[in-house]
């Protein structure tokens, strides 16, 4: 049996998005790295990496209650080119990110964080989809020694990754204050309401171009009824 | 001398001159077949040299026209290029950052009124100007975006949008007027990648027989199908 091989990412810009304004407004994520976040059972602080597939980390526009994560540690740093063959069982985050140097995801190191402290404020990196699809696939390599195909990834993720698009779309146009104010969670609120108005969810997986003209007009016509 | 030792005799002279006439023959016609295919082989080779810088020059027509316009875009102002990628051509914020190789968030700050550096915005009309390009030589396309979103090939997992990204935009028309057109400058798929990502065999090998099934519960699953139906 033919199976694909582990991807090596071209470069931080081809996975990250550390821009100020993602670590912001883009829903949570797979991928996704917090910092100091307090976990029932865990002495002390802890940072993680979101770690759950997009489908099953959210329900609607709502994350689970407890999200399944990965704890970061300290490991080193391994070039992109190395990443198909060597040290599987990390997710390393380049020094880019405002996390410290030879930081990496122990992709064995499992935890399920409430869904409370995964505030935007304490969020250091998000992936790109390609990032997503890399560290999925990385996942779960280094859990069962199956590298899946990537194309498989991206057709299994791609509703609820285009979804992401339109909430992250929805909140950085309308968001007027604090990304973890309570004007946050009353958008996301109404982005959900919008998004389940009229099938939407359902037509994004055919239509998708549809589904976000119209999610385009929604966010034009309220920000000129403000 | 009978009538059968006559006729005998008359088949023995006639064959005799006829092989006498086909030696002949032959051997002139062995000097000037040699010629002709000599001839031949020159003509092939002139042909196939013609044909390569037919082929040179479509790619450099294509590209010098591309560029070009280019240009021309690259003076518009951005919204208008934005609107046109992301409505008209149907381009996602994250296959539009992809292939123009920034992050869907510089896009939206761009949308909401940034100014992005000159080599990008040059991108961004790129990228107008090969959408644009693309519709006129195969109408059939109907939303560019998802048009890159595709696979190359079946055999690998790259999409047309990684091979876009890598530079190969000009090539891509090329694959995209060889399949409505027979010319001289047909390539294939996996020539261009041959050309691009030499090692895309065996690194970006794809398996069909993995596809997704929707579940009961409205989630995919990742299916394994033996047949690859």
């Amino acid at each position: 049996m033919t199976v694909g091989r582990l991807i090596a990412p071209e470069s931080d810009d081809e996975i990250l998005d550390l821009e100020p304004e993602a670590l912001a407004f883009k829903p949570v994520m797979t991928g996704d790295a917090f910092v100091g976040l307090r976990v029932p059972g865990e002495p002390d602080p802890m940072d993680v990496m979101v770690a759950g597939h997009p489908c099953t980390i959210r329900r609607g526009a709502t994350l689970v209650e407890r999200v399944p994560c990965v704890r970061l540690v300290e490991h080193q740093w391994v070039p992109y080119e190395r990443w198909p063959d060597y040290d599987q069982n990390h997710f390393p985050i380049p020094a880019v990110a405002d996390i410290g140097q030879g930081r990496c995801a122990a992709l064995w190191e499992w935890t399920a964080v409430p869904r409370d402290e995964l505030l935007r404020g304490r969020r250091r990196v998000t992936l790109q989809d390609q990032g997503i699809y890399i560290f999925l696939q990385r996942l779960i390599h280094s859990l069962s020694r199956f590298a899946p195909p990537v194309t498989a990834l991206k057709e299994a993720s791609a509703h609820v990754l285009a979804e992401a698009e339109l909430e992250y779309s929805w909140v950085m146009e309308l968001l007027d204050g604090d990304p973890d104010s309570t004007h946050l969670t009353q958008l996301v609120s109404e982005f959900d309401a919008f998004m389940t108005a009229e099938n939407r969810r359902n037509t994004l997986r055919t239509d998708r171009k549809r589904v976000a003209a119209e999610v385009d007009a929604e966010i034009r016509r309220r920000r000129e009824a403000t | 001398m009978t009538t059968v030792d006559q006729s005998i005799d008359l088949f023995e002279q006639q064959g005799t001159a006829s092989e006498q006439i086909n030696t002949t023959t032959y051997a002139e016609l062995a000097v000037r077949t040699g010629k002709v295919a000599q001839q031949a082989a020159l003509l092939s080779d002139q042909v196939d040299q013609t044909s390569g810088e037919v082929h040179q020059l479509h790619a450099e027509a294509l590209a010098q026209a591309l560029g070009a316009s280019a240009l021309d875009l690259e003076s518009e102002p951005l919204a208008p290029l934005l609107t046109e990628l992301t409505e008209d051509f149907a381009f996602s914020w994250a296959t539009l950052a992809r292939c123009i190789r920034v992050t869907p968030t510089a896009v939206r700050k761009w949308r909401r009124g940034d100014e992005p550096a000159r080599e990008k915005k040059q991108r961004i009309a790129r990228l107008v100007a090969f959408s644009r390009f693309l519709k006129e030589i195969d109408p059939r396309v109907q939303d560019v975006g998802d048009w890159l979103e595709g696979l190359m090939t079946p055999a690998a997992t790259l999409t047309r949008g990684d091979v876009y990204r890598i530079g190969a935009d000009v090539d891509l028309l090329r694959i995209a007027r060889s399949v409505v057109r027979v010319g001289p400058d047909n390539i294939r798929p996996e020539d261009l990648l041959d050309h691009y990502v030499r090692d895309w065999r065996t690194k970006y090998a794809n398996d069909e027989r993995f596809a997704v099934e929707w579940d009961a519960d409205g989630m995919p699953s990742i299916v394994y199908d033996e047949d690859g139906e």
